[in-house]
């Protein structure tokens, strides 16, 4: 279920607030998790019903298995080990089988076996890579004494399965939000903060990420002939903008979700395309996987502890993984390897405090450009392709626009991909929308209504035309 | 939210939208399609999508010069195209030379035929929007292909060899632009009032100044005066009491406004939007008018196409030609998989389906001063396409639908010295007899294209000595032909699987056919059971004359009944024989046609296991029905059941497919007898199971319905028509009736829309079975229920497919009664009380007993409440009034789109088969 949908909007929404207001007045919040557990598994039924019931065991598993760690100190290890061996033994099945497979079958006809011909194409449940992330980050914090095992099985489903979360993160930590899944209060104050941030995100997300995605979506889906360098530049710069606004957009309709529920989420976005290095851009970016990487995997790998040479392969390795988390592709692993690559020279140069302030503005663009670089990877089918834009980026070659840009890049599009630069431009100077609707002075106030007023509307339009693509983050 | 509940209860009326909500189901809950059902549901009934959009388009259009709608390109300044002359324009058409030969030689030979004839042909593009104003069309994009449209490479051609009909039209609209006439609006597709007044002359010019005289108006005396003369001259087909000639324009939307300025000279002129012509879909014929005038859009010239063989059978060309050559018969040879062999009527061909084909000798081609047309006299046992190959021509293959008759077949032969043309009569294997082949000659000839040359200079009367003779058999086919050295060896052309043929009685006769090598006396076959083996048949002869290494014969009176396996070998060595893997049967065909509710029939519900003679022919291919499908399952089985034989069921039922032309939303609509339309897939798919059928069965009406415009008089003559000149004018008739039976059943309930439409499609399907013969309302649906949504319950479809069966075995005198009880009339028993009286079928009692649903009352057009609706005995139901009515009371049952009928009554025959909908008046 999309979040800028009619169900969602006009039905789920209203339903999911309706009854979980009604139980507070009527029951005093006694079954405010069990209703909003209910309804997050329908959130989920309605886009993978085939993976609920995956869903429900695996967080059972989980459950049970949080409990015996946090009772049992003596076999803790063999739990974990048993924890890490289904979520990733899960994860490793759906997402990366078929990549496997793929790779796998050359060779077995080099080596002269038969090819495996029955295989038939595994299906990705949504939401995957995120909720696995969620149950192995509660595993480990058991295990490691930094909380207690969640008692009630509702509680810790109920952890894993929120919707505003559920398929497309941010990767909430057991730790950050446990006291809230049982102690949090609900006002209208933080039901309209959360609201007015979840409109902000629908508007960003419908207007100007699928704005920028159209654009974007004709430029690789183009043969390599008909991509010349206006066109190379034209598609990365519009996915840099998409992916950033239409993840953002979600991470911000999610945080502003879960308040209205009483629940305070974690910022996982931090303008990072004002970042002035690619330490800093990954302080901003995505920061709930990033954090969640460094807490679970790199430190646990030794981090930066074990010499400059240990710490280019963690840093490497971390990377890697993170890449291959995005997807089963060797793009995504190249995405990866591209940014610990710049992230090991920086540690090598000495570049990577954020706090050096020289030049901010050249190094902010060159960190944009090596971030849409990176972006390039990302988006390519195969590594071939994102070369031959890469090229086409780099060296002149001149192509007219193909026609098919024309659908695409008409005035609605590009004055909202004109809005995405302008906002990216002023990226370090703007207040944050977060800061706007928390600053209530008159100005600021009728700013907001104005622009809900203006953008909803059409939002609404949008949405009803059935003109809105899926957040890019679901397929991950 | 406010924006959806301002929606809510104007929603809006199309064809394919869930009109109530699903009904809460606990189980459901997991299931997504529970949820997008709902989904579906709330875009539909909450939200004002269509003004919604249309504010949202509006915005789009005003604000940022761009559309999202699918087939508009905005421009600069607001202009808008049609996206597909726009696209025409970046992709180019440089690939289609080939069509446009084939085009440009069709339209010369139809121009010179049909002046021949004594009218006057004139041929022309109204040019599109984007050619004359191209400087709106926004963006500098790169151009895709050659850049040239279709259009562009006619005009090419024209300016190198010029079209004697042609009248160019754009130069006459880019002068009058340049002198600052507006001719096309901002925002409509076609030229305006002015661009038509601009072209107009031209064209009226064409056809007078196009070799004939004409009179003038005899009222328009400054006319007469200038003219010198009263009378008029040498007008073709002039009619006594008409001054004026009669015209007929095909062509596309341009011609709308175009005709107010070209009637003015005629005293009729018709006008058909089409892109086939003659119009399929109308009934004109060209002896009424004088001139022929097409006016193409130029955006749809790719797609226009002449339905050559009807044109000539229409000008009679066989009465115009100057000359005609038959050609001898025994100059054909046979090619591959196939057999020749003269009789007295013509020569019979044993074909063996897509592969086969047959030479005609060399004969002469087109030339400058002959047009040369090739005319067929054929006839097949059964519907097919006939297809060709010209050695050395440009555009050398082609294709002409084939009746299950004797026809003429006409091929305009090109402009080449010399065409070596070879034939393959049909797709399916079968017997086809060629009655004649003659060469038609036209003085005055054809313009040479840009046509590859050939070197072959024979003709036929060069040819015809050293012939290879049909007779001779000594044809070389492709393969080795029979040979003593061969080792004798038969392989059969085996049927496909599941595949059913046709009773005609209790039996079928069956073609068999297969090749061979060695020197058979004949060959002979017989019929086995699929299971065990025992023989259903004798051995029988079927080909006593085998030739070319293809047999074919005719396996007679195949008895019903089946799975069957098919055996052949050598008559004179019965060791050489072969054996057919597939399983088949002789039984009932059933055409399944209509909207979504009848495709339902095929893919709703899974409760049911189709019994194993029960086979599926979709898309053209045979195949074991699956547990898919309740209605068609129930239907068959049911048959099965009694009949004990096999039944095929044809499934090209279309979804949102409508009867008439202002019922297509988008998937066609059952009227069009265009090649692409979906009527033609469904001939296609009955032509691939033999062609003949012993029942159709027809549910549609909602498409019609939801337009709420269509009135019951057009549905009625349209549905008639349907029947009588298209389906049972191109299905052979198999059943015992003296025509193909139809059997419709009826619209199902249908919350969406209003009453007064559904109603008059409901009685229109009831008022063509009075009408039109062996036609019958074969099920009603109102009583069952419809899910939620404008489709059925899985039960529903099974009890549908129960009712239809019923008709069917009533048909065959296998069942008493199809039909429930019927209301015979009524009385008053109080002011507020009336009886209606039943009358009984297959049952003698009805339930329920109370609380009987279904029934409205009115009195001076205004519905009265009714307390309550029961049984008072087996032939009477009370119904009370909550107040007394003083006037005539009309009351209903089953009446509207969605009557209320939880509890409507059946009768208490086996079937529980509900009562009649009706509507009676009680003073």
């Amino acid at each position: 279920m999309l979040f800028p949908s009619t169900i969602f909007l006009l039905a789920f929404l209203p339903a999911t607030i309706l009854c979980y207001y009604t139980q507070r007045v009527l029951l005093g919040n006694r079954l405010r998790n069990t209703l909003l557990l209910l309804f997050s598994y329908m959130f989920y039924a309605y886009g993978a019903d085939e993976f609920l019931l995956l869903l429900i065991a695996s967080t059972a598993a989980d459950y049970l298995l949080g409990r015996l760690i946090g009772r049992r100190r003596s076999a803790n290890r063999l739990w974990v080990a048993l924890s890490l061996v289904i979520n990733l033994g899960l994860l490793g099945y759906f997402k990366y089988a078929n990549f496997m497979l793929d790779q796998i079958t050359p060779w077995l006809h080099i080596l002269g076996f038969d090819p495996i011909n029955d295989w038939s194409g595994m299906i990705l449940p949504i939401g995957i890579s995120f909720f696995t992330f969620q149950k192995i980050s509660y595993i480990v914090d058991v295990y490691r004494g930094q909380t207690r095992a969640m008692a009630n099985f509702v509680d810790f489903a109920l952890y894993v399965a929120m919707f505003p979360q559920l398929v497309a993160g941010p990767i909430v930590r057991y730790k950050d939000i446990w006291d809230q899944i049982n102690f949090r209060t609900e006002s209208w104050h933080r039901f309209h903060m959360g609201a007015l941030r979840f409109c902000w995100g629908l508007a960003k997300k419908v207007l100007i990420a699928d704005a920028c995605g159209q654009v974007a979506d004709v430029v690789f889906g183009l043969d390599a002939a008909a991509v010349g360098t206006k066109a190379a530049w034209l598609g990365a710069l519009t996915y840099t903008f998409q992916i950033y606004f239409d993840f953002s957009a979600y991470s911000d309709m999610a945080i502003g979700l879960a308040r209205m529920f009483g629940f305070e989420l974690r910022e996982n976005f931090n303008r990072p395309y004002a970042a002035i290095n690619i330490t800093d851009f990954w302080r901003r970016w995505h920061i709930s996987l990033s954090t969640w990487f460094r807490d679970y995997l790199y430190i646990p790998l030794g981090g930066n502890r074990k010499g400059a040479w240990r710490t280019g392969v963690h840093l490497m390795v971390v990377f890697g993984l993170c890449g291959l988390w995005h997807g089963a592709s060797w793009t995504f692993i190249a995405w990866g390897f591209y940014h610990g690559v710049f992230l090991l020279a920086e540690r090598i140069l000495g570049l990577r405090s954020p706090s050096q302030k020289t030049l901010a503005p050249l190094r902010r663009a060159i960190t944009f450009m090596i971030v849409l670089f990176g972006w390039v990877l990302f988006r390519s089918d195969t590594i071939s392709e994102a070369l031959l834009i890469f090229e086409r980026m780099c060296l002149p070659v001149h192509v007219p626009l193909p026609y098919a840009l024309a659908d695409v890049l008409h005035a609605r599009n590009l004055f909202f991909i004109s809005v995405a630069v302008l906002a990216t431009l002023g990226a370090a100077k703007l207040p944050t929308w977060e800061k706007i609707i928390t600053t209530a002075t008159p100005l600021r106030t009728a700013a907001v209504v104005a622009t809900i007023a203006l953008l909803l509307p059409y939002c609404t339009m949008m949405i009803m035309a059935g003109e809105i693509n899926p957040f890019i983050y679901y397929k991950f | 939210m406010a924006l959806g509940l301002f929606g809510w209860g104007n929603a809006p009326q199309h064809a394919g939208s869930p009109s109530k909500a699903p009904e809460l189901e606990t189980k459901a809950l997991l299931e997504a399609e529970y949820y997008r059902a709902w989904a579906a549901y709330i875009n539909y009934r909450l939200l004002q999508i269509r003004p919604l959009t249309q504010a949202k388009r509006w915005m789009d259009y005003h604000f940022f010069s761009m559309s999202e709608a699918a087939d508009v390109q905005v421009g600069r300044n607001g202009w808008l195209f049609k996206r597909r002359s726009t696209d025409a324009r970046r992709r180019g058409a440089c690939d289609q030379t080939r069509s446009l030969q084939r085009f440009l030689l069709e339209l010369e030979t139809i121009s010179h035929l049909v002046e021949k004839s004594g009218r006057c042909f004139v041929f022309s593009i109204a040019p599109d929007k984007a050619t004359v104003y191209s400087e709106y069309i926004s963006g500098a994009f790169a151009v895709e292909g050659c850049g040239k449209t279709f259009y562009d490479l006619l005009i090419d051609e024209h300016a190198l060899t010029p079209l004697k009909c042609f009248v160019r039209l754009d130069h006459h609209l880019m002068a009058a632009k340049a002198s600052g006439h507006l001719l096309f609006n901002k925002t409509e597709a076609v030229w305006n009032d002015r661009g038509a007044a601009v072209v107009a002359p031209a064209l009226i010019q064409a056809i007078f100044d196009n070799g004939q005289r004409w009179a003038s108006d005899p009222d328009d005396l400054a006319s007469v005066l200038m003219d010198g003369a009263s009378s008029p001259q040498a007008r073709p087909h002039q009619k006594e009491g008409y001054y004026l000639s009669a015209a007929i324009i095909y062509g596309g939307s341009a011609i709308h406004r175009l005709l107010p300025h070209l009637a003015g000279p005629f005293s009729r002129i018709d006008a058909i939007v089409t892109d086939t012509i003659p119009s399929p879909n109308h009934a004109e014929h060209l002896s009424a008018y004088d001139a022929m005038v097409i006016i193409v859009d130029e955006s749809e010239l790719p797609d226009m196409r002449f339905d050559f063989d009807r044109l000539c059978r229409m000008l009679d060309i066989e009465a115009l030609a100057e000359a005609q050559d038959r050609v001898p018969l025994k100059t054909i040879s046979a090619g591959s998989k196939l057999s020749l062999s003269l009789i007295d009527q013509g020569l019979a061909i044993k074909s063996l389906g897509a592969e086969a084909f047959f030479n005609l000798p060399a004969l002469p081609g087109s030339d400058g001063k002959t047009l040369r047309i090739l005319a067929l006299d054929i006839s097949a046992a059964h519907a097919d396409q006939l297809s060709w190959v010209i050695a050395g021509n440009a555009d050398p293959t082609g294709t002409k639908s084939m009746p299950s008759k004797r026809t003429q077949l006409f091929l305009p032969l090109p402009v080449q010295p010399s065409v070596r043309m070879r034939i393959n009569p049909g797709k399916t294997t079968g017997l086809f007899h060629l009655n004649s082949i003659k060469v038609l000659e036209f003085a005055h000839g054809m313009p040479h294209r840009a046509m590859p040359p050939v070197a072959q200079t024979r003709t036929v009367a060069e040819t015809n000595p050293q012939a290879q003779s049909a007779r001779s058999r000594q044809a070389a086919p492709p393969k080795n032909p029979a040979n003593e050295a061969e080792p004798a060896a038969i392989t059969l052309n085996d049927f496909y699987d599941h595949q059913i043929f046709q009773r005609q009685g209790t039996s079928s006769d069956t073609i068999i056919s297969g090749t061979y090598t060695g020197i058979p006396t004949g060959i002979e076959a017989r019929v086995l059971q699929y299971d065990n083996g025992v023989p259903v048949t004798p051995w029988r002869m079927v080909d006593s004359a085998p030739a070319n290494g293809v047999f074919m014969g005719i396996l007679t009176e195949v008895p019903q009944g089946g799975w069957y396996r098919l055996l052949v070998r050598f008559a004179d060595r019965h060791g050489t024989f072969a054996q057919g893997d597939a399983r088949w049967g002789i039984g009932i065909l059933v055409g399944c046609i209509g909207q979504s509710n009848m495709r339902e029939w095929f893919y709703t519900g899974e409760a049911l296991h189709p019994h194993s003679l029960l086979a599926l022919h979709r898309q053209g291919h045979w195949s074991a029905m699956d547990n898919r499908g309740n209605g068609a399952i129930a239907f068959g089985n049911r048959l099965i059941g009694k009949l004990g034989i096999p039944v095929g069921l044809l499934d090209y039922a279309v979804n949102g497919s409508g009867l008439r032309k202002e019922a297509d939303w988008g998937m066609g609509y059952w009227s069009d007898r265009s090649e692409d339309a979906i009527y033609r897939q469904f001939i296609r798919g009955v032509a691939g199971a033999g062609g003949r059928l012993e029942y159709v069965v027809w549910m549609q009406g909602e498409a019609d319905a939801a337009r709420a415009t269509i009135t019951k008089s057009q549905y009625r003559s349209a549905l008639a028509r349907f029947i009588e000149m298209q389906v049972r004018a191109e299905i052979e008739n198999a059943a015992r009736q003296p025509f193909l039976p139809f059997l419709i059943v009826g619209m199902p309930n249908r919350p969406v829309g209003k009453d007064v439409p559904h109603q008059a499609i409901r009685d229109a399907q009831v008022a063509v079975t009075h009408e039109v013969p062996e036609t019958y309302i074969a099920a009603i649906s109102q009583d069952l229920d419809n899910a939620g949504r404008q489709h059925l319950a899985p039960e529903a479809y099974t009890a549908l497919g129960l009712r239809t069966a019923q008709t069917v075995l009533y048909l065959l005198d296998e069942a008493s009664n199809y039909r429930g009880p019927s209301v015979v009339g009524g009385q008053r028993i109080a002011a507020d009380t009336f009886d209606v009286y039943l009358a009984h079928r297959g049952g003698f009692d009805f339930t329920p007993q109370e609380a009987i649903s279904g029934w409205r009352a009115s009195a001076n057009g205004k519905f009265l409440p009714i307390s309550s609706a029961r049984r008072y005995d087996a032939r009477t139901i009370r119904i009370t009034l909550s107040k007394p009515a003083a006037n005539a009371v009309l009351l209903y049952y089953l009446y509207g789109a969605m009557p209320e009928a939880q509890q409507a009554i059946h009768d208490n025959s086996t079937m529980e088969l509900p009562l009649e909908p009706a509507k009676l008046k009680i003073e």
